[in-house]
């Protein structure tokens, strides 16, 4: 369209082309402008009578009756899910019982099942780990052992004296 | 944030629960009256919603028509026609308790899920081989019809399927329903210029492959 909302007779054609030979059937705000080009133009006329043309082409093509079978299948689907639908309201979901801490932490689906597993093997290696490793360093770690007991016994003596004689006595 | 303005949020929710509230009590009265031949598809859908199958069919009566013709037109084949245009209730059927009422034009949006299924449809005939196309059923159903007359409409139907799956669906939704530019739109899931071009190239090409046989279709 032109600026002062004059339609153009290339308008007028793309318009016919897009939106058949009704000129009622075309966008509103393009119609008053279309109408008045089509009593002026003889050009517009001929290409509204081609639009026409192709218009009566395609009425050939009706569209199909639905049949009664299409029908009742629709109305059967609409009954089906309607009764579902009641179904759902009259049984609601059975509340799932709730599971004890045993249940849930050493149960057979226990989500913390693996994790459990995995720490009572680190336990374990650390466990096994620094007692081999002790023994394996310290072939001598029971002469040892001894050693150090007898020196924590020795000062646990001296201790006790400090505590009932006072330092004195054995400076 | 000012006290002034808290207070009219705390007021703008109010009302917007109000709202809600009224509209859900309006949804409720709705689906509690009988359905009849008058009643807006918005109020057919509460009513089904409720339980009420005459809804149900009046709903049926007032669109399978067109949704049959659309999936005819698309497919050519009227036994996958008629497969669209059921699943295309049945969709209707389980969305009806969350219709949300004003929203969208109830027929555009079963003319949406139709179309959609019919480019499901296409889109797998393209990949399926050739030999297991199944025959055009309308043509074999047709045969008893006259022959001149049969000729004339499988000229047309050609002509159509030849055209791009998208500027089909336009011709469909302007010419042969009657919708406007932005329900059109809308249905297709493109711009309002869209649908102005789409129609202007698929006419065009329509007008230039039956130029030859116009003599023939409009008997002149």
């Amino acid at each position: 369209m032109s600026a002062n909302n004059m339609m153009t007779i290339q308008d007028f054609e793309e318009h016919a082309l897009a939106y058949g030979g009704d000129i009622d059937g075309w966008p509103v705000e393009d119609r008053a402008a279309a109408h008045k080009l089509f009593a002026e133009s003889g050009a517009a006329r001929a290409a509204l009578a081609e639009a026409s043309a192709l218009d009566d082409m395609l009425d050939l093509w009706e569209g199909p009756e639905p049949s009664h079978a299409l029908l009742s299948r629709v109305l059967a689907d609409a009954a089906m899910v309607s009764e579902e639908a009641t179904a759902k309201v009259a049984t609601p979901a059975p509340r799932p019982i709730r599971a004890g801490w045993r249940e849930r932490f050493f149960g057979g689906n226990a989500v913390f099942r693996p994790g459990l597993a995995f720490a009572a093997c680190l336990a374990l290696g650390f466990v096994f780990g620094t007692n081999i490793e002790h023994s394996a360093l310290n072939p001598n770690s029971d002469i040892a052992a001894q050693e150090f007991g007898v020196i924590d016994f020795a000062f646990a003596m001296e201790d006790d004296a400090d505590l009932l004689l006072g330092p004195e006595v054995l400076l | 944030m000012t006290a002034g303005a808290m207070t009219s949020l705390a007021g703008s929710r109010d009302a917007d629960r109000t709202g809600w509230r009224q509209e859900r009590a309006h949804m409720a009265e709705t689906a509690m009256r009988p359905a009849t031949a008058e009643s807006d598809d918005d109020t057919l859908i509460a009513q089904f919603a409720g339980g009420d199958q005459s809804a149900a069919r009046i709903l049926t009566e007032r669109h399978i028509g067109r949704v049959l013709a659309l999936a005819t037109r698309m497919l050519r084949d009227t036994a996958e026609a008629e497969d669209v245009a059921q699943e295309t209730m049945l969709r209707a059927w389980r969305n009806a308790a969350k219709w949300e009422p004003g929203k969208a034009k109830f027929s555009t949006w079963l003319h949406k899920v139709a179309l959609n299924l019919c480019y499901d449809r296409l889109r797998k005939r393209k990949s399926s081989s050739l030999e297991e196309v199944a025959e055009p059923m309308d043509d074999r159903a047709s045969a008893q019809q006259g022959m001149e007359a049969e000729e004339r409409l499988t000229l047309l139907k050609d002509a159509m399927e030849t055209l791009p799956e998208r500027q089909r669906a336009a011709i469909q939704m302007r010419h042969f329903e009657e919708r406007g530019n932005d329900e059109t739109a809308e249905i297709l899931g493109v711009t309002v210029e869209a649908v102005e071009s789409l129609l202007s190239r698929g006419r065009r090409a329509l007008r230039d492959k039956l130029a030859g046989q116009r003599a023939l279709l409009l008997e002149e």
